[in-house]
């Protein structure tokens, strides 16, 4: 058990520190245009932090804690990174509409938050776990953009030699 | 940061790239086998509806063996392997040695189940450990599955050379792949982007394979090693250190044979020594082998799982007329030494099992990290050969293969089930495994649009996730409330893991697709 939880603290935090290395990485915010951030001072010591519980695991003799970190510390940072920014957006969003309606639920406005339960929240969670989805709503709209901008071109009355 | 000259990266790049595409199904075949192999134990115990009892070797094995002995032809009483089966029934395999029909050496003699709480005789079997050990029914399921990882089920030993040769091809893969990537560090951190299929497709490639380059090296290795050492390893070994002679070589590996001493002698109380084991190890036994027994020379070797925080299984020999501890032996040669190390820190990284569920499914998590880095780099292979009708077509393998294995894994486990009540598992089970496999094969030769065949096969695999815990518990005697009345947590667990895996994918290949990162898909034939 104590090499479970350890190992389980660990990756934890390995997570976490590529997690902040994510979230700074200068390449991952400019091919995903995000706003371009200065180089964290704190860079260095999240790369410290992602392989310090690996040492520390070793310095205390802990061989099976310290394997499974080695195998499962790389496998969640994978998971971590393979998700694109709108990913974390999004969930960070939701987290956000939750925690205010749980302040609202507090403050006992149950019927508001009843019915955001009801509807908007699962709409919205399902929105923002299948980006294919927002695609097509994104690209519904565009294309009715588009065609309100056609129907009122200018080009399109000029061409037209009756409503000259 | 590597940089390499232009015609020694496009060599690298040839071999990474025709390795991969010659061989990529066969070696995504042992990789997704070996994850799921991790599992082997809990997959058998879940296959027959949990174990009726827990530690079968705490349960007067002793008095056990006495009974039997009374039984048992005298010639087969020199040595007794002692463990227990998917169900938790108590096997004793008393043997002598002899040679079989293959001309190999081999056990021979009798293998007995008792119920381990009555004691009650459940089969009662004579002859080579070979046929003996491949006989019980309700171990089909496990065995199959480890044999397909380890040997392709193609026989001994081109199986093994087979597999060993895809572990080298994947440490070939996996070294080229790093040197052909020159800004490892810099996309480290950068998602697979929003652009073209085959862009996507190599970032998915390249994110995975870096992320899991040190295991992919680390499993590669490892299994290569445990395929080549018993067929190739160890003769050659014999031949350049030993001269040749095997004995020399076996006694230097596994130890000098105790001196012969055929007095008769009163055999030692088992369990007692049984207790004393697991007290010093940590952890109960799961083996126990006894030599000579109602001899002066008797000797009880017992294995043990590794302890908390440990890595390594456990033997402790034991004196089988005094009961006295004679010590640890090391998995090789008589005295701890940095060779005995290395092979056991080899086992624990390649089979992953030290450390109980959570170690379990890091190795399975990693593995299925590395079938994906196998499939998504055959996907990029094809896509840059899209243009070309024949890779395309080979392409259409790719989905088939890879969801086509995990499919034929469920149609082994419900052939399993489904004559698991006849004892005919031995025939069923690679025949359910056979028989499900030619679906998603013919619908990759009927169907030609990618996205289409995608869906069907998903479909197929989602359906066959979602019915095999329903088959079992249509099958088994034991529900879900009887289980955890047993303490068989596990067995409800993975019936509701296969529950959701499989409802998950028929959702998701069932919804209706917006837009799909695979949707500049080409149609082929316009199926």
């Amino acid at each position: 058990m104590t090499a479970s939880l350890l190992t389980l603290a660990t990756i934890a935090l390995s997570s976490a520190a590529v997690a902040y290395l994510a979230f700074h990485d200068p390449k991952r915010r400019r091919v995903f245009a995000e706003p371009a951030r200065q180089r964290s001072p704190r860079r260095a010591l999240a790369w410290t932090l992602a392989y310090l519980p690996g040492v520390l695991l070793l310095v205390f003799d802990q061989w099976a804690a310290f394997m499974m970190w080695l195998g499962g510390a790389p496998l969640m940072g994978w998971m971590v990174v393979s998700r694109r920014p709108d990913f974390y957006r999004g969930s960070c969003s939701w987290l956000h509409s939750l925690t205010l309606q749980c302040q609202r639920l507090r403050q006992a406005d149950r019927a508001e938050t009843l019915r955001w339960l009801r509807g908007g929240a699962v709409r919205h969670a399902i929105a923002l776990r299948n980006p294919s989805r927002k695609v097509a709503d994104l690209e519904a709209r565009v294309a009715e953009l588009e065609r309100l901008v056609h129907d009122r071109s200018p080009l399109q009355v000029s061409d037209d030699p009756d409503a000259r | 940061m590597i940089v390499l000259a232009t015609d020694r990266t496009k060599r690298l790049l040839a071999i990474h790239g025709w390795s991969g595409a010659v061989l990529g199904l066969l070696l995504y075949v042992v990789v997704l086998t070996g994850a799921v192999a991790v599992f082997a134990g809990d997959i058998g115990a879940w296959a027959v509806s949990g174990a009726d009892h827990r530690d079968p070797l705490s349960r007067w094995v002793g008095v056990a063996v006495s009974n039997l002995a009374a039984e048992i032809p005298d010639e087969y009483e020199q040595d007794i392997s002692i463990f227990y089966d998917n169900r938790g029934d108590l096997r004793f395999f008393f043997h002598t040695h002899a040679i079989n029909p293959d001309g190999d050496l081999d056990g021979k003699g009798v293998m007995v189940t008792l119920d381990t709480e009555t004691h009650k005789v459940l089969s009662w079997q004579e002859g080579f450990g070979a046929d003996l050990f491949s006989a019980d029914p309700a171990e089909a399921l496990t065995r199959f599955l480890v044999d397909l990882h380890v040997t392709l089920h193609v026989p001994d030993p081109w199986g093994l050379y087979l597999t060993g040769l895809l572990g080298f091809l994947m440490l070939s893969a996996a070294v080229s792949g790093f040197l052909l990537h020159r800004h490892l560090i810099r996309d480290l951190f950068v998602a697979p982007r929003l652009s073209s299929r085959l862009l996507q497709a190599r970032d998915r490639h390249i994110l995975a394979g870096t992320w899991g380059l040190l295991f992919a090296v680390t499993l590669a290795f490892t299994g290569a090693f445990f395929s080549f050492a018993a067929p190739l390893g160890l003769p050659v070994v014999s031949m350049v250190a030993f001269g040749g002679d095997q004995d020399a070589m076996i006694e230097t590996l596994s130890g000098a044979p105790a001196p012969e001493d055929p007095r008769p002698a009163v055999f030692v109380n088992l369990d007692g020594v049984l207790r004393q084991s697991a007290l010093r190890a940590g952890t109960q036994a799961t083996f126990v082998s006894v030599e000579h027994r109602g001899r002066a020379d008797a000797r009880i070797s017992l294995f043990h799982r590794p302890p908390e925080g440990g890595f390594r299984t456990v033997q402790h020999v034991y004196d089988g007329t005094t009961g006295l501890f004679l010590g640890v032996k090391p998995a090789l040669g008589t005295a701890p030494s940095a060779g005995d190390t290395v092979f056991g820190v080899m086992s624990a990284l390649h089979f992953g099992t030290f450390a109980g569920f959570l170690s379990r499914l890091i190795w399975f998590g990693l593995g299925l990290a590395m079938a994906y880095v196998t499939l998504t780099g055959l996907q990029l292979w094809l896509r840059r050969r899209e243009e070309a009708p024949g890779w395309r077509r080979i392409g259409r393998a790719v989905p088939a293969v890879g969801y086509g294995l995990p499919i034929a894994l469920c149609g082994a486990t419900a052939g399993f089930f489904l004559s698991l009540g006849a004892g005919t598992t031995g025939f069923w089970t690679p025949v359910g495994f056979l028989l499900s496999a030619i679906p998603p094969l013919v619908l990759a030769w009927r169907v030609g649009d990618p996205l289409r065949l995608r869906r069907y096969v998903r479909l197929a695999l989602g359906a066959a996730l979602f019915g095999l815990p329903l088959l079992r518990l249509l099958l088994a005697d034991a529900g879900w409330i009887d289980l955890l009345a047993r303490a068989e947590s596990a067995v409800v667990a993975m019936d509701l893991v296969l529950l959701l895996a499989g409802g998950g994918l028929l959702f998701a290949a069932g919804r209706r697709r917006g837009v799909s990162a695979f949707a500049g898909a080409r149609p082929e034939g316009g199926k």
